[in-house]
């Protein structure tokens, strides 16, 4: 098949040739210089999908992960302050044995009151500990200390979100819960209210008080009374409290393990997910070299060969 | 019967090739010129006429004229190139308009608004751990902030672009239009028609129209490129040109002219159609409106590309198109945001924190502000005009975090749970909820979709531009085989026209001397 050739068509051929040879160059220097497959998102609109659900699915689980920090750091302040309320209700509760054996005198009597009152506000100081600016033992109202205590009357009073009702029943949605998310769906309550571990105690009204405060004022109203039966009432109280902390403690153990574990997972996940995005997104260099090294041959072959054409001429010979 | 014959023979292929010899080197000079059509001379010879010898006829050549000046152009490639030639413009245009739409969208680059949200809806899970810590609402403040402000940008770039190309749409004056690529295109277009007419004309007057047929047929290739016309070649050699079945140009004369107008959503001139901004007017040569609205004429070339970037077509990457995604997922959003902030449902109602001036303390208080509103004044939140409500900038503590029970009167029933992070809850979770208003789908999902469509649709774009673009190639290297100029040829003609011009001249020599023998007989 015979094409007649014209100077015009002949330039505008070798240019096109060329042109295209270092379109292909500068394409490719821009992916290797950026490291990635491409830049635009018209390149190649599937894989691109697969990149932006990719990359919002690594954010959330950033962003959980971080969550999770500060969950851990909740949870070993809750550990270390029931931990040292532990320890205050054990030393309670051997005073209160050595205040029920009936062969105390009123002094020993009275100093054992002293200190199992001091330890009492040591009690009420903690539960008002203040974590990141919130009370801890608060519930939702975390501007407000969760107990106050009345000198003259004895009167402790809880002042967070009411957990539980006068009689000590649980109420039901109390709403009470501070939360982080960990997991699509998956909460963590980070607190526990104040009412629910110590009650709280009306030196009026008995049927308002209930719990580990309003057995501790009876326990110190029966030392002061040297009332060794009173005494001995309240040792079983004091060591049920000491219990419910502690199963508390285990809640919040648990939590913590649980946040470690979903950690470890978020992890792992964020590892494939990684190099899912990375095998759609980055270029792989090898080949891209391989490619560079032919595109600069094609390039300078086309170069070669226009300058020679373009040199061919009758006008050389006439 | 004389020597007189053999030296007018001989004078006239003097002059016969002498004149092939300038057609020759007017190719060669015109070598490189664009859309110039190679002159080939077409010899004959002249009239014999008729000698009686011995009483017998014998015929007697007179030498050789020139028959024609051919001009090597195919009608047939002519017209194909031209047609094609509209599609490509398409879309050369439409990739253009695609390359720019996808670079403003920049999804893969550091700053996307994917991530923007992402940390806009972050910030609230982080407030949900202390609702009551100013740090953290600073924060969800400067997050909402730098979103809001992205959206803004996106839509001030996408219609610069948009209004670039086609004018303003707010402009009521008319000014930017005047100054818009469109218009810009129907100038040069109505200038090439009259150019058109102009060659006609002068075709019919020349005695010699083959670089007049030249000259016409590159404006009409460039005419071709910006309005999908379709042209009839007449009898006397004019060529008619027809936009659909209105025609431009009739013969020698102009019938039509385009002018581009804004489309007004009614009579009173006050509001532009939004979805189809402009329209393209065809005139008679009196001002007078044949046609009021010639879009649907125009489906191809570059001024159709202008037509569909700036038009809000079903299934096709506009400015339009993507400008009205932009804004239902901004409005969709402060929607859905301000509904949170405001609006109880069964888990109770949102809560803002109030501070008391002397005592400091901290309480829940019904939440009654926006968030998010309308920069403008206007009732529609948009991706243009969507901001910050100042009154929140100004006072953080005004962002409901909480969501409590109430009373009969709308007050908390405990206010001092200023650590409820109930509504911060939702509102982080917001992302990923279904929405009513797109469809059913959440904000995240929509999101991508949009982006991801745009780059399926700019990437078919860029395809069909590569198609095309190598298809007009294909056809302009055939058209320029058949009317381009070969050196080789030319130089062989040259010394073809040369050897005769001097076999002519020695002839000339020859009946000059035998001239000369004759006049010395007498002698």
């Amino acid at each position: 098949m015979h094409i007649r050739q014209t100077q015009i068509g002949q330039t505008s051929q070798l240019l096109e040739y060329m042109t295209k040879s270092q379109n292909d160059l500068v394409v490719l220097q821009n992916k290797i210089s950026t490291k990635k497959n491409f830049q635009n998102i018209a390149e190649n609109p599937i894989a691109v999908g697969q990149i932006l659900n990719l990359n919002g699915q690594l954010n959330k689980l950033a962003n959980y992960n971080s969550n999770i920090e500060l969950g851990q750091s909740q949870m070993e302040i809750n550990d270390t302050t029931l931990n040292q309320i532990t320890s205050n209700l054990q030393r309670i509760s051997e005073l209160a044995v050595q205040g029920a054996t009936g062969t105390n005198s009123a002094e020993s009597m009275n100093s054992i009151k002293q200190e199992v009152d001091q330890l009492i506000q040591g009690l009420i100081s903690l539960a008002n500990t203040k974590y990141n600016d919130q009370y801890m033992f608060s519930g939702t109202n975390t501007d407000t200390p969760a107990y106050t205590y009345n000198p003259t009357t004895g009167a402790i009073t809880y002042n967070g979100t009411k957990t539980i009702n006068d009689d000590g029943t649980k109420i039901a949605n109390a709403d009470s819960q501070r939360k982080i998310k960990i997991g699509d769906g998956m909460y963590i309550d980070l607190n526990v209210a104040g009412d629910e571990l110590f009650g709280f105690y009306d030196p009026n009204d008995a049927t308002k008080s209930t719990g580990l405060f309003n057995s501790l004022s009876k326990l110190s109203k029966a030392l002061g009374d040297g009332d060794y039966d009173g005494v001995a009432a309240e040792i079983d109280n004091v060591t049920a409290g000491i219990d419910s902390i502690s199963s508390q403690r285990a809640i919040f153990g648990a939590n913590a393990q649980r946040m470690t574990m979903t950690q470890t997972s978020i992890e792992d996940t964020q590892l494939l997910l990684t190099s899912d995005r990375s095998s759609i997104q980055d270029l792989d260099l090898i080949s891209a070299y391989s490619d560079l090294a032919n595109y600069t041959y094609a390039y300078q072959a086309s170069m070669q060969i226009s300058s020679q054409l373009m040199n061919l001429s009758i006008l050389n010979y006439i | 019967m004389s020597l007189n014959v053999s030296l007018g023979i001989a004078e006239r292929a003097l002059q016969v090739n002498q004149y092939a010899l300038n057609v020759v080197s007017n190719n060669i000079a015109n070598m490189n010129t664009e859309g110039y059509s190679k002159k080939t001379v077409q010899l004959e010879e002249s009239y014999p006429y008729k000698v009686v010898l011995n009483g017998k006829q014998y015929s007697m050549g007179t030498g050789v004229q020139i028959a024609d000046i051919v001009s090597q152009r195919s009608a047939y490639f002519d017209d194909y190139f031209r047609s094609q030639s509209t599609d490509a413009s398409y879309y050369s245009e439409l990739a253009n308009g695609a390359s720019t739409i996808t670079n403003i969208l920049n999804e893969l680059g550091d700053t996307s608004l994917q991530k923007t949200f992402e940390d806009f809806y972050n910030s609230f899970e982080t407030l949900a751990t202390n609702p009551a810590n100013s740090t953290y609402r600073l924060q969800v403040i400067e997050k909402a902030k730098t979103l809001v402000n992205q959206f803004n940008n996106l839509y001030k770039r996408l219609m610069n672009e948009r209004n670039l190309m086609i004018g303003d749409t707010t402009d009521l004056t008319g000014i930017s239009l005047q100054n818009s690529a469109t218009n810009i295109t129907v100038n040069d277009i109505n200038t090439k028609l009259s150019q058109i007419t102009q060659l006609n004309n002068n075709m019919l007057m020349a005695d010699d129209p083959t670089s007049i047929i030249d000259a016409r047929n590159m404006l009409l290739d460039e005419l071709a490129a910006e309005l999908p016309i379709t042209t009839q070649t007449n009898l006397n050699g004019t060529i008619s040109v027809y936009l659909g079945n209105q025609a431009l140009i009739q013969g020698n004369k102009q019938v039509g002219k385009l002018e581009l107008a804004q489309n007004y959503t009614d009579t009173t001139f006050t509001k532009i159609d939004e979805d189809n901004p402009i329209k393209i007017q065809i005139l008679d040569m009196d001002g007078n409106i044949v046609n009021d609205n010639a879009n649907n004429l125009i489906t191809s070339s570059k001024l159709g590309a202008y037509l569909t970037l700036g038009s809000t077509q079903a299934n096709t990457l506009s400015y339009n198109n993507v400008l009205k995604e932009l804004n239902l997922i901004a409005n969709t959003f402060a929607t859905s945001m301000n509904n949170l902030q405001l609006n109880s449902s069964s888990a109770g109602s949102p809560m803002a924190i109030s501070i008391d001036a002397s005592t400091g303390k901290k309480t829940l208080t019904p939440s009654t502000k926006a968030l998010f509103a309308a920069n403008d004044g206007t009732s529609t939140i948009t991706a243009g005009n969507i901001t910050l409500n100042p009154e929140i900038n100004d006072n953080y503590n005004l962002i409901a975090a909480a969501r409590v029970l109430t009373d009969s009167d709308g007050n908390p029933v405990d206010p001092n749970a200023i650590g409820n992070s109930n509504n911060a809850l939702l509102m982080a979770d917001d992302f990923d909820a279904s929405q009513y208003a797109l469809g059913g789908v959440s904000i995240n999902t929509y999101y991508n979709n949009m982006i991801t469509k745009a780059g399926a649709q700019a990437n078919a774009i860029d395809l069909q531009d590569g198609i095309q673009g190598d298809i007009v190639k294909q056809i302009n290297t055939d058209r320029v085989s058949i009317m381009g100029v070969n050196l080789d040829e030319e130089l062989a003609d040259m010394i073809k026209y040369q050897r005769a011009y001097e076999a002519a001249a020695r002839i000339f020599t020859a009946a000059s001397e035998m001239m000369q023998l004759l006049t010395r007989l007498g002698q």
